[in-house]
């Protein structure tokens, strides 16, 4: 490299040299580390909320037969937000497993919803037994999807629909 | 004022702090006094321990099977061994051992509990923080055997000023990747689109409800949601500027001054995001008072200053 375009470089990298030497690379270091490594604890890119949309946004909690709410906390020890997490992870699970079966097995949306919400139902049933016999969940049990969404006049709205239900001889399945 | 003098400006303020200063033996002790028995409580909680599988791994799940750690004896093991680690800490004795130990009981347990498909982000803060200062125990452990003369270069910074340094940056950091995170997946228009987080809103207040189902209130309607609605560019502004503030949380690291304050704004906040959105940040409000407010310090500060007022008069 010729002197003059030699040193035409380094002043234009003379920022970069200057930071890779400062205290303060590693944090920057971090930052970038924990976005691209994603969720790996203890590192995190923390992107919950970072993606607002009109798309409607769902939420579960966890009804008796009847379609009434229990407090699902007291008996699992577990947030309907947790559940909705939940939802979301064991619904990717699924479309994974569709995806690797190479068109051999085909689901609904409906469908991949409600096996992904029964895995949840038996989740917190199985949590709630590792609790006082008291908070001991049974079925029949539902799973209630809320979507929240806006209408073009820009007012809110939520539509619930059961997406999973466990009855009493279900429990027992694997 | 032109382009070239804001740019020359901004350089100079820069160019000024953003490194490790003396951090005073008793202001770190009062730091570490704070900080060792939030250590504590995140390692005595039950809840990370009551999980028998881990059905959707992260972290060190992905490589090792941590099912293990849902047995009797590992909570009573793990709280165990955090004691003398943690009075070796409050000493500031043996750190390098103290908080290896400290991190590996307080991780392991945090990845189990996080490899359930449900993510909780409460606790990352706490267990970076934790290894950090591991990094930085083993780091000055090194740099006193292999480069003594760096240290004696500059008596006035002790291992205290990185712990101080580096704790107070990685906390900035998190706040920074969270605002990389919606810069790139909302593709730049994050505050543009703030006002759909009015969805958020609805949803934070009734999950709320149906946790425990004891105030039927969370089931009507969410004002600040309304409010969001009808008010969107003010919204944008409001959101707006909490954005900002967790992209530049940075400027913590010029000065204490610049520390207290951005301590003070990220905690405001988060008790603005509790008033409502009912989502709780405990450990990063208890974190930015111990490393960012730094309130001994500044007690300190000022009793020294109400001294030489005394004097002077």
């Amino acid at each position: 490299m010729e002197p003059e375009k030699k040193r035409s470089t380094t002043r234009r990298w003379g920022w970069f040299h200057k930071l890779r030497r400062h205290p303060i690379s590693i944090v920057l270091v971090f930052v970038l580390f924990s976005k691209i490594i994603g969720e790996f604890y203890p590192f995190s890119p923390f992107s919950m909320y970072s993606n607002p949309s009109s798309e409607p946004l769902r939420y579960y909690y966890v009804a008796d037969g009847a379609g009434e709410p229990i407090p699902i906390l007291w008996h699992s020890g577990q947030t309907p937000a947790r559940l909705t997490k939940k939802h979301r992870a064991e619904r990717g699970k699924i479309e994974e497993r569709l995806e690797n079966s190479d068109g051999k097995e085909q689901l609904s949306d409906a469908e991949i919803r409600a096996e992904a919400g029964e895995i949840v139902l038996r989740y917190v049933i199985k949590l709630s037994h590792g609790r006082s016999e008291k908070r001991h969940l049974k079925p029949p049990l539902q799973l209630v999807e809320v979507a929240i969404h806006m209408d073009d006049d820009g007012e809110l709205h939520e539509t619930p629909v059961t997406v999973a239900n466990l009855e009493p001889e279900e429990e027992s399945k694997p | 004022m032109n382009t070239a003098a804001i740019k020359k400006r901004t350089a100079k303020w820069f160019a000024r702090g953003f490194v490790p200063v003396p951090v005073g033996q008793i202001e770190w002790l009062w730091m570490r006094v704070l900080f060792a028995p939030m250590m504590f409580w995140a390692i005595w909680d039950f809840h990370p321990y009551v999980h028998a599988v881990q059905t959707h791994p992260v972290g060190l799940a992905m490589v090792f099977d941590l099912t293990w750690l849902h047995e009797s004896w590992v909570r009573p093991l793990f709280s165990g061994l955090a004691v003398p680690a943690l009075i070796l800490y409050l000493f500031g004795k043996g750190m390098p051992i103290a908080l290896g130990l400290l991190s590996l009981v307080n991780i392991l347990p945090r990845t189990l509990a996080n490899s359930q498909g449900h993510i909780n982000h409460s606790h990352q803060i706490v267990s970076v923080v934790i290894l950090t200062q591991f990094a930085v125990a083993v780091w000055w452990w090194w740099r006193q055997r292999r480069h003594p003369q760096q240290i004696a270069a500059k008596p006035e910074l002790s291992a205290a000023s990185y712990y101080v340094y580096f704790s107070q940056g990685i906390i900035a950091g998190t706040y920074m990747v969270a605002a990389l995170s919606k810069f790139l997946n909302s593709k730049g228009m994050w505050v543009w689109n703030a006002p759909y987080i009015s969805f958020d809103l609805v949803k934070s207040q009734r999950q709320e409800y149906y946790k425990l189902l004891e105030d039927p209130a969370l089931l009507h309607t969410a004002r600040a949601a309304e409010w969001v609605v009808e008010n969107p560019m003010l919204a944008r502004v409001a959101f707006g500027g909490s954005f900002f503030l967790e992209a530049f949380a940075i400027v913590a690291l010029k000065n204490r001054t610049w520390a207290f304050w951005t301590g003070i704004a990220l905690i405001a906040l988060h008790r603005g995001i509790l008033a409502v959105m009912n989502l709780h940040f405990y450990n990063n409000e208890l974190l930015l008072l111990i490393f960012y407010l730094n309130v001994p310090f500044w007690c300190w500060w000022v009793t020294q200053k109400l001294r030489r007022n005394a004097v002077a008069l």
